[in-house]
């Protein structure tokens, strides 16, 4: 990790695009500002690693999970189904899609 | 129906895709073929994936209303979503200024909204992440997953009440768009 001591007022320029300026310190809270281009997001730290860590858990581990759901919610999950292929069906984009008509 | 190019898929089994991405299908969650136009960019990946730049989403008639955001490149990693204004009636994420440009997004109609489902190991359990929902743009063939962090969304929102529900309606989806295809 770079570490560098930065007072109130001065910044740093990570790139080209990104300034971070200490704009005011307050006993053990920092403020900071940021200037980056809009498509840059920036977030608490915190924010982001809690929906890494979610993200993590939401991995799919397969066509079990459906299973459960489904049994659970009482409807019978591949009944009727030999095998799992078959019938999906993928979302499509693109500019060509306004003029096609509904698939 | 979808003009579907013919793969090499055989009885056995490995398929290829439009893109020249091979894919199990023992690995894979759901049966492809896709096309070049099913393939959403995600610039970014998402959190935690940072280097999983393509995924494909896909409905199946008998797992409505789950929607599956399916990697390419791991073949074995996929998600399983719902259109979160279904379970959360209210639902209205901010999608930023910056993820408009990042997004390519020109007009609001051409955003489609999911968010992603943790299936815990109790079903009752299950939660969708309304904090940090995937946005794609269904012109741009773009995506990520923004963070409504000003808004206080839950991170873990119950959905199991809402399922109930809408299974008790057939499972009949509530598509955000019908131009993207969603039936």
């Amino acid at each position: 990790m770079l570490v560098l001591t930065r007072k109130s007022e001065e910044s740093v320029i990570v790139g080209s695009t990104i300034e971070v300026r200490v704009l005011s310190i307050k006993g053990d809270q920092v403020s900071l500002g940021f200037q980056a281009p809009r498509e840059i997001s920036i977030h608490r730290k915190e924010v982001y690693t809690a929906i890494q860590q979610e993200n993590k858990a939401a991995v799919s581990r397969g066509m079990d999970d459906m299973k459960r759901v489904f049994n659970a919610l009482g409807h019978q999950f591949f009944k009727k189904q030999k095998d799992a292929q078959g019938g999906d069906i993928p979302l499509t984009c693109g500019p060509s899609l306004i003029s096609s008509p509904a698939k | 129906m979808n003009n579907q190019v013919q793969t090499q898929a055989s009885n056995n089994k490995t398929a290829k895709t439009a893109a020249g991405v091979q894919i199990s299908p023992y690995q894979r969650l759901v049966s492809l073929p896709v096309q070049a136009d099913n393939i959403f960019h995600f610039p970014e990946g998402l959190p935690a994936f940072e280097n999983v730049k393509e995924f494909v989403f896909l409905l199946r008639p008998d797992t409505k209303p789950f929607i599956f955001m399916q990697s390419l490149n791991p073949p074995d990693l996929a998600f399983v979503c719902i259109d979160p204004f279904m379970v959360y009636s209210d639902y209205c994420p901010n999608i930023s200024e910056g993820d408009r440009m990042f997004l390519r997004l020109e007009r609001p109609e051409d955003a489609m909204i999911l968010s992603i489902v943790t299936v815990r190991p109790n079903v009752r359990e299950t939660t969708t992440n309304l904090q940090g929902p995937i946005v794609i743009n269904i012109q741009s063939c773009i995506g990520k997953q923004i963070v409504c962090e000003g808004q206080q969304y839950p991170l873990r929102y119950r959905i199991w009440d809402a399922l109930e529900k809408v299974q008790a309606r057939g499972g009949e989806a509530k598509p955000a768009y019908k131009e993207a295809g969603v039936v």
